[in-house]
This record gives C-alpha cells, structure tokens and sequence, in this order.
C-alpha cells in the first residue's frame, strides 16, 4: 500500500513536471524512413506527417500522447501516456492524467507491447475473429461525448486475476471516464459497426 | 541399539535394507550430478513433444481401421447379393452401394482425413519448437564460453528454449502469427521486434547485438522464421539482464537462482513478470506448457 502510494506520488509529480514544461522539447529517436533507421521504440515515423501528437522519451521508455484527447469532457485535452516495464520483452502500462480532477490513473496491470494508436477504422474494419485487432485506438464508443480508450492488451497470455474480478472476460478492453465514480469504468469491448 | 544390529548385521550399513540407503542414494545422485555439472560439456537441450500428436495418430488409425472395416462389410455383403463379384473394379464396388452405405463410407473418410490434417498440423508445429535445438546448444555453449560461466553457473539451453517457447513459441504460436501478418504493414520500423525470443526493447536489441557481434539484418530477419540470430538476440539479452539482476535488489528475486531472476528481468521487475518467469521455470523443469498448464511437453 505505501508502495502503490509512493508509486503513485512519484508519477503524479513527472506528470506535473511534464505538464509545466510544455516548452522542452521531447527527446525524439527520429526514424525517418526504413532505410537510415535503427532499432528503436518511438513511432516517430508513423505520426510525424499525422495531426497525432506524438513523441518518446528514450530514457523513461515513455510513449506520449498527450494533447491528443479529451477523456473527462472538460474541453481541456488531457494527458496519456504509456510507460515501459524495461524487460527484454518490453510492456507498455497505462497512465491518463486527467485535467479536471488534476488526478493521475495508472493502469499497471493493463499493458501492451506495442501501443501504437490507430484510427477508428482499424477497428471498425474487422470482422473475423481471426482478424489482427490493434493495440490502442481513442473513439467516443458508448458517445457520451467523451473519449473513450479502447485498449488490446493480449500478449500470448490468459488475462490477469485482477481483470477477471472486475469481470473483463477478453483482453479487448474499453475504458470510459464515469464523472460520478470520478475513475474509469473498464469494460469488455464490444464490437461497433460501421455507421 | 540399532546402530549396534548394524554394525552386526549380516547385510551392513551400506545394504539396501539399511534405514539410511535412500538418504544415501540421493546423495550420491547429487554428487554425480554436481559433478556433471561442473564439467563444460556441451549441454543437450530438452525436446518437445506435441501433446496431443498422440492423440491425433490414435484417433486416424481408429479411423482408418473403421472406414477398412465397414467398407469390407459392405463388399461381403454385396458379393453376397450378387450385386459385385470377385473382379469386380473399385468403381464398379462404390457404384453398387446403395446411397446410405456412401454416405456413412464418406462420413468415414471425412473423419478419416479429419485426423490426418489434425496429425499433419500437429508434426509441423513440433517440428517448428524443435527446428532452433541445434542453434540453441551452439549458442548457449558458444556464450557460456565467451562470457567465462563454467559447471553450474552456466546457462542452461533448455531454459533458454523454454523462454523462447514462452514468447513466440518459436514462431508457431497463434498471436505471434498474427503480428507477423500486422506489423510489416501498420509499423515497418518494429519488425525487429518479431525475433522469436520477443527482444523488444530497441535499446536492448542494440546493445546485444553490438556485444555479441550478431550478424542480424533487422529488417529482413523475421522473414527466415526462425533462425541462429534469433537464438544469439534471446541468449544475449538473457545473459544482459542476468548482470543486470546481479546489481539490483528486487524481493521478485530468488538469491540463489540467478538464471531464474534472469528471467524475471527478460520479462519485467513486477509482480507479473515474476508470475511470467515462473511459467517459464515451470516449463524448463517440468515440462508444463506456460499457457494451458495441463499439457506437458516432456
């Protein structure tokens, strides 16, 4: 407890720091095209022509994608992020700021080893269940006017104890923000047509 | 008192019917393991089998037998009819049956042919568990050496397969399948990180890489499968986070198992990489497959 406390107080100050320090700019590892490009983490390339902000921080093993979303409807666009786990095997774990509570969630225990954003459509696309679902997508699913995080956490595994007592049955997950709960409701996703 | 019937006894303190002749046994097994171990032989590692390939072989054979069975049934009968005779071709046998005998003939076959695809798919994937088993005793010998582990404190190359298996399961396992299929097109730029030991962290794969003087074309390689480079990235890494684990304290760790703390770092200092190398341990010494615990093996 004290730990998760420590824990928790240790990302709300970077996140402060990060929120304060809007003028330094980010370390990018530029990988302008396969050719010229090496090993790394950071999706650079994939947004640098996109209207996705988007950059990594090599050093915390930090994909940022903050400025993007608006998740608790205040009209202010809030901070999200995924943090790396260092393992040979690396795992991204989950963590939202949200601006109108000024209040850090931290999913530890929903993580990804590829949480490349895409678009709705790649989601809305599929339909076998044999398809290749993506990782991150944001999209206003259940249309409170909020944005919504639909996250697919499967990594060869069965999904953890801690998700199968708040009843997720699969590893597709949406989380939406409950303004009365003042936490993110997790639920399983269920798949959308196209409108 | 019974140690003075011992000492008298006819059969002695070493015989078998001596109270300590387990106790004894294990001990000598120990030592002859301990001293096996403390040799720098090159080590075998542990082959996998299929679990349900027995099954499979099983249940075609039955079939087979059944479908041979009902079928000569139904020639003796319609020889007996005189609707066939002894010269009778194959065409002119499948013709005479009546609809209701071709069907349950072809029912037959169908679950006949069933179970060979089920036996053929099952092949093919130990074939792919065990295709690196050479690369991997080479490999691991090869770094034990070049890193000065000798007896015990070497790496282990069946614990080395046993990680890999838990990540890609040499590249037969269903998600990793599906990433092969995805990443070359949504992210060209991590296809690195399809090696089959799953060496994804960028930072890593370059330090490895530069240390263990891997010949890897990072952008092509995953295309092979499976190859020795694969085998070089996971034991170079597991080697890296062996000496990492040395320097840090983490109650995830066991203090006298550092090959086992090894792999609670390949996977990530948590509560769920520990859950994670535990799976993999389990695998290395039991046999137990890491994600659907009741099939073994070996």
């Amino acid at each position: 407890m004290v730990k998760c406390i420590i824990y928790l107080s240790f990302m709300s100050l970077f996140v402060f720091t990060q929120c304060t320090n809007d003028k330094k700019e980010p370390i990018h590892v530029s990988t302008n095209s396969l050719q010229d490009a090496k090993p790394s983490n950071s999706y650079f390339s994939v947004y640098e022509n996109s209207n996705v902000k988007y950059s990594y921080i090599e050093t915390s093993q930090l994909h940022d994608y903050s400025g993007n979303w608006d998740f608790d409807g205040d009209a202010i666009l809030d901070r999200i992020m995924f943090f790396g786990n260092n393992g040979a095997h690396l795992q991204f774990s989950l963590l939202i700021h949200l601006s109108s509570i000024d209040t850090v969630f931290y999913f530890s225990y929903l993580h990804t080893d590829m949480p490349l954003f895409e678009p709705i459509d790649s989601l809305l696309k599929l339909n076998k269940n044999n398809d290749v679902f993506p990782k991150f997508v944001v999209y206003d699913f259940n249309k409170d006017g909020k944005a919504d995080v639909y996250l697919n956490i499967v990594d060869g595994e069965n999904i953890s104890d801690k998700l199968k007592l708040i009843g997720i049955k699969s590893t597709k997950i949406i989380l939406n923000y409950n303004e009365k709960r003042k936490a993110f409701d997790l639920n399983d996703y269920i798949p959308i047509k196209e409108q | 008192m019974a140690e003075e019937f011992w000492k008298s006894s006819p059969f002695g303190e070493d015989s078998i019917f001596h109270p300590s002749w387990e106790e004894k046994q294990k001990l000598a097994r120990l030592e002859r393991e301990s001293q096996k171990n403390n040799t720098d032989e090159k080590q075998k590692v542990q082959y996998y089998v299929h679990p349900d390939k027995k099954q499979f072989q099983n249940q075609k054979e039955k079939a087979e037998n059944q479908y041979n069975k009902t079928k000569s049934e139904y020639v003796e009968y319609y020889k007996k009819i005189g609707k066939i005779t002894d010269n009778s071709t194959d065409a002119e046998v499948m013709n005479a049956l009546s609809e209701a005998n071709k069907e349950e003939l072809q029912r037959l076959e169908d679950l006949k042919n069933k179970n060979q695809v089920l036996l053929n798919d099952a092949v093919a994937i130990e074939s792919q568990w065990n295709k690196l088993d050479g690369h991997i005793e080479n490999v691991v010998d090869d770094f034990n050496k070049l890193k000065v582990f000798k007896g015990n404190k070497r790496l282990n190359p069946s614990l080395l397969k046993a990680l890999m298996f838990s990540e890609s399961e040499m590249g037969a396992g269903v998600e990793y399948k599906k990433l092969i299929e995805s990443v070359p097109k949504t992210n060209p730029n991590a296809v690195y990180q399809l090696n089959l030991g799953r060496v994804t962290d960028g930072n890593l794969y370059n330090a490895v890489v530069k240390e263990f003087k891997i010949p890897v074309n990072w952008k092509t390689n995953y295309k092979a499968m499976g190859n020795k480079n694969d085998v070089m990235l996971a034991a170079g890494a597991l080697i890296q986070k062996m000496e990492y684990a040395l320097q840090i304290k983490s109650s995830h760790f066991k203090s006298d198992l550092p090959w086992f703390n090894a792999i609670v770092a390949y996977k990530g200092v948590s509560s769920e990489g520990l859950k994670k190398a535990n799976l993999v341990w389990k695998l290395f010494e039991t046999g137990t497959h890491p994600y659907t615990i009741e099939k073994k093996l070996f």
